[in-house]
C-alpha cells in the first residue's frame, strides 16, 4: 500500500480506535458522534470533488475509509457514503448535502409541483440506518429521464418499516408518498440501477475485507495466547494449517476488494467481471472465515460478549447485501457468453469486443495429422 | 502481523500489444498443427522444436538481460507470455525450468563465465536445464539431502541420487543440491552445482507417471567427476540459493492456470445457453479465477520490485493449485463423457487432466509445507 494510503488509514483509525464496540451486541443506530467527527474531519465526503466541496480524494482512498470503519466495526454509513453516494452525486453533479446520509434506490418517480419543486413517490427496499440519517441519497426517475434526489429522512410522508440484518444493523424499507425537495439533479442515461448495485457491491466487499481482517486478527492473538495440553493452541499443526487457510482467504477477500475498487476507477474493460468476481468470492467466503474464526476461537467466541461475532454477524449479513455469490457468479458466466465463450479473452481484458459480431461458436477442428514432435 | 497482498493495477494497455503477438503465434501454430493444446503442458508437454520456434521470437529468457544473450525484457512482459503459453496449452516443458528458475539462478549467483557460457544457449532454446533437489528420502525435507560432493585436487566428485527430476533425459545441464559439508546447522553445507549432461558417470532413467508418460527422471550421481568451475554460488550458500528459487518456482501463473485450456475447450461448446447448471459453474470458476490471477500479479508485482514474498507466494500457490484440481473436477461432472456428445479433443484433454491432478499440490512444495510457511509467517510477524 502507498504511504498516502497507509498515512490516511492510520489517521481513519486514531479517529475510529475509541468508537469501537468490545462485544458483538447489535448497534442501537447510526453512532452520531463518530460520524460527526469523521464529517468534521472530511473523511465522509473524501470521494467527492472538490468541486463538489467534496474531499477531491479517489475511491482508492474512499475504500480505506471503509474498509478501516468495517474493520472497527464502526455503527456509521460511511460505506454508502463515500462508494455510493459519492459517484452518483458526482455523476449528476449534485453535492454532498450536509449530515447523517445514506443511499437508496428502488422505483421511485419524480414530478415536478407547481411551486417549482419535487414531489417523489415509491418505494424503497432495505435502505441502510434509515432510521438514523438525515437524507437518502435516492436514484428518481423524472420524465425527463433518471435524476438524483436527496430525499430528507423525516418527512412525514415517508413510511418506513424498521428492520435489520442479521449483524442488527438497520435495514429499513421506505413507502414514499409524495415527498417533497427543492430540487432533483439530472443524470446521464445510462443503466444506473445496475450501476448502483454494482457500487454497492464492492463497498460490501470492501467492508467484508475490512470484517474478514478482524477475525483473523483477533484468531491469531486467540491461538497464540490460548494454552492447552500445556502449550499454546498455534503449536498444534492442525490449528497452524486452519490458520493458514484463513489467512488465505482473508487475503482473497482483500485483493478481491483492492481489484475491484481499481477497476471502478478504470473506465475500461474489465470493470464488470472485476466487481461480479469481487463480490462474488466475499460472499462464498464468508463461510469459511467466519468458520475458522469461530471454530479456533472455541465457546468463547460464539458469545455476545466476544467481539469475534461483531465481525462474523457482519460477514454473514453483508455477504447476502446488493447480490449474494449466486447473482454475480451469473453475471460472470453471461460475460462469458457475451464474448461467445471467450473465457480467457474475459478474464485478461483482450480479445473481440463483445459489441461486435457474435462468434459462431464453431470449435477449431485440430489438423489431419498434427502430430507434435516430442522427444 | 504483515501479511498483506495488495492488488495491482491491470498489467497496462502497452502489454496488449505483446499478449496480441504471442495469441497470434499460437493460433498459427494451432492451425498449422504445431502443437495439440494440453492441460498442465507446462510440466509435461516436451517439444525441443516448439520450444526453439518460440526462441526464435524472443519469448525464452525474455528477462535474461541482453548481453547475456537474452532480450532484457521486464518480469511483468514474461509473466503475460507465460500466460498466455499456458492458456493455449503450448509445450513447454523443455525450456520452462530454465526459463523460469535457473536463469534468474545462474544470472543471481552464477560467474560471469557461468553466465556467458549458459544463458546464450537458455535464450536460444538449445540448453535446457533440469533441477535435481528431490531424492528418494528427500522431499518436503529438502534439508535432508545425502547427495555429496567431495572436494577433489581438480573440482568435486558427486555421488548421490535425485528424483523427480523433470525433463532431465532431455536436459543439457542439471543443478544439483549437494551436501558439502558437514555443518552443525541442517541448512548449512549445502552447495549447489551446475553439471553437464550428458555425463559418463550420471545415469539418467525414466520414471513413469500414472498417465503413462514420462517427464519425470530418476538421476545417479555415481563418484561424478565435475570441474571446481561447476559450483554455482558459494560453497554452503545452497540452502539459501534454492529458497530464494523457489519465490521464481512458486509464484508464477503455472500454478493456476494448468488446466486453464480444459475450461477454454469446454467454454467452447457454448453449452451454457441451455444448461443452467453449467452455467452456474462457469460463474463459480471465472470469479475464482478472476480473483486468484489478481493474487498471483500481486505476488508477481512484488517480486518484480525487488521483494522476496515468500510467505505469499505460498498462501497463493496453495489456492491456486488447489483450485486447479477442483476446476478439473467440476468441468469433468459437467462434460461427462459417458453421455456421449463431448467433443473428442475436450475428452481427451479431461482425461489426461484427471490424471495430472495429484502432482498439482505436491510440485514446488506440498500444501501442507506451504501452510506451516503461512503459519509461521503469520505468527513471526
Amino acid at each position: 500500500m502507498s504511504e498516502h494510503l497507509e498515512e490516511l488509514a492510520a489517521a481513519v483509525r486514531g479517529v475510529l480506535a475509541s468508537r469501537s464496540p468490545e462485544d458483538a451486541a447489535a448497534p442501537g443506530g447510526v453512532d452520531t458522534a463518530l460520524w460527526e467527527e469523521l464529517e468534521e474531519l472530511g473523511f465522509t465526503s473524501l470521494s467527492l470533488p472538490e468541486e463538489l466541496e467534496g474531499g477531491g480524494g479517489t475511491l482508492q482512498d474512499a475504500a480505506v475509509v471503509v474498509r478501516e470503519s468495517a474493520e472497527a466495526c464502526a455503527a456509521v454509513p460511511v460505506a454508502e457514503a463515500l462508494l455510493v453516494a459519492a459517484p452518483l452525486l458526482a455523476a449528476a453533479e449534485a453535492p454532498l448535502p450536509a449530515g447523517r446520509l445514506t443511499v437508496g434506490a428502488g422505483d421511485l418517480f419524480a414530478e415536478p409541483t407547481a411551486e417549482g419543486e419535487w414531489q417523489i413517490t415509491g418505494s424503497l427496499p432495505r435502505v441502510p440506518w434509515l432510521r438514523s440519517v438525515e437524507h437518502i441519497v435516492a436514484l428518481v426517475v423524472t420524465a425527463d429521464g433518471p435524476a438524483v434526489a436527496v430525499v430528507p429522512a423525516a418527512d412525514p410522508r415517508l413510511l418506513v418499516n424498521e428492520g435489520t440484518n442479521p449483524a442488527g444493523e438497520q435495514r429499513d424499507d421506505a413507502m414514499l408518498d409524495g415527498v417533497v425537495t427543492d430540487r432533483v439533479y439530472r443524470l446521464p442515461e445510462r443503466a444506473w440501477l445496475r450501476e448502483i448495485e454494482m457500487l454497492g457491491a464492492v463497498a460490501r466487499t470492501v467492508q467484508m475485507a475490512g470484517a474478514a481482517r478482524g477475525v483473523l486478527k483477533a484468531t491469531l492473538r486467540h491461538v497464540q495466547e490460548r494454552e492447552q495440553f500445556g502449550r499454546p493452541l498455534l503449536g498444534f499443526q492442525a490449528v497452524q494449517h486452519r490458520l493458514a487457510s484463513l489467512a488465505a482467504d482473508v487475503a482473497t477477500v482483500e485483493v478481491a476488494a483492492d481489484a475491484a475498487v481499481l477497476a471502478l476507477m478504470d473506465p475500461g474493460s474489465g470493470r464488470e467481471l472485476a466487481v461480479a468476481s469481487a463480490k462474488a468470492q466475499a460472499s462464498a467466503l464468508a463461510r469459511p472465515i467466519a468458520a475458522a474464526g469461530h471454530q479456533l476461537h472455541g465457546a468463547i467466541g460464539f458469545t455476545m460478549e466476544h467481539r469475534l461475532g461483531a465481525y462474523t454477524r457482519r460477514l454473514w449479513s453483508w455477504r447476502d447485501e446488493y447480490g449474494n455469490e449466486l447473482l454475480w457468479q451469473e453475471r460472470a458466466a453471461q460475460l462469458v457468453m457475451d464474448r461467445g465463450g471467450d473465457v480467457w479473452g474475459l478474464l485478461t481484458g483482450t480479445g473481440p469486443d463483445p459489441q461486435a459480431e457474435p462468434e459462431t461458436g464453431e470449435r477449431r477442428a485440430p489438423a489431419p495429422d498434427a502430430r507434435i514432435e516430442s522427444i | 502481523m504483515a501479511l498483506t497482498l495488495r492488488a495491482v493495477e491491470r498489467p497496462p494497455a502497452a502489454l496488449d500489444g505483446l499478449r496480441l503477438e504471442v495469441r497470434e503465434f499460437l493460433e498459427h501454430e494451432l492451425a498449422t498443427g504445431g502443437f495439440t493444446p494440453e492441460a498442465d503442458a507446462w510440466m509435461s508437454g516436451i517439444d525441443v522444436a516448439f520450444s526453439r520456434r518460440l526462441a526464435e521470437r524472443g519469448w525464452v529468457g525474455m528477462t535474461v538481460p541482453v548481453p547475456y544473450g537474452g532480450h532484457g525484457r521486464s518480469a511483468l512482459e514474461r509473466y503475460v507470455v507465460t500466460e498466455e503459453l499456458l492458456a493455449y496449452g503450448a509445450p513447454v516443458a523443455a525450456h520452462w525450468i530454465a526459463d523460469r528458475q535457473m536463469a534468474p539462478g545462474i544470472l543471481r549467483n552464477g560467474t560471469e563465465e557461468q553466465k556467458h557460457r549458459y544463458l546464450p544457449g537458455i535464450a536460444r532454446a538449445e540448453q535446457f536445464i533440469a533441477i535435481g533437489m528431490s531424492e528418494p528420502d528427500s522431499g518436503s525435507d529438502l534439508a535432508s539431502v545425502r547427495t555429496r560432493a567431495v572436494e577433489t585436487g581438480d573440482g568435486w566428485r558427486i555421488t548421490g541420487t535425485k528424483v523427480w527430476t523433470s525433463a532431465a533425459h532431455i536436459a543439457t545441464a542439471i543443478v544439483v543440491l549437494a551436501r558439502t559439508d558437514d555443518a552443525g546447522d541442517r541448512h548449512g553445507g549445502l552447495s549447489q552445482f551446475l553439471v553437464d549432461l550428458p555425463h559418463p558417470a550420471v545415469a539418467i532413467s525414466p520414471i513413469i507417471t500414472i498417465d503413462g508418460a514420462h517427464h519425470f527422471n530418476e538421476v545417479v550421481f555415481d563418484d561424478a567427476l565435475v570441474p571446481r568451475t561447476a559450483l554455482l554460488g558459494e560453497r554452503g550458500e545452497g540452502w539459501r540459493q534454492v529458497t530464494a528459487e523457489l519465490g521464481n518456482e512458486r509464484s508464477g501463473p503455472e500454478r493456476f492456470l494448468s488446466v486453464m485450456p480444459l475450461l477454454r475447450a469446454w467454454a467452447a461448446t457454448g453449452c451454457f445457453a441451455e444448461d443452467p447448471l453449467a452455467r452456474a459453474e462457469l460463474g463459480r470458476l471465472v470469479t475464482r479465477l478472476a480473483v486468484l490471477r489478481q493474487m498471483s500479479l500481486a505476488v508477481a508485482g512484488r517480486l518484480a520490485a525487488g521483494e522476496n514474498p515468500a510467505v505469499e507466494a505460498a498462501l497463493v500457490k496453495d489456492l491456486g493449485t488447489g483450485f486447479e484440481g477442483e476446476m478439473v473436477e467440476a468441468i469433468r461432472r459437467h462434460v461427462d463423457p459417458e453421455a456421449g456428445g463431448v467433443p473428442e479433443d475436450l475428452a481427451a484433454m479431461l482425461a489426461k487432466a484427471v490424471l495430472h491432478v495429484p502432482a498439482f499440490t505436491l510440485r514446488g512444495g506440498t500444501n501442507e509445507v506451504l501452510r506451516s510457511i503461512v503459519a509461521k509467517g503469520l505468527s513471526r510477524r
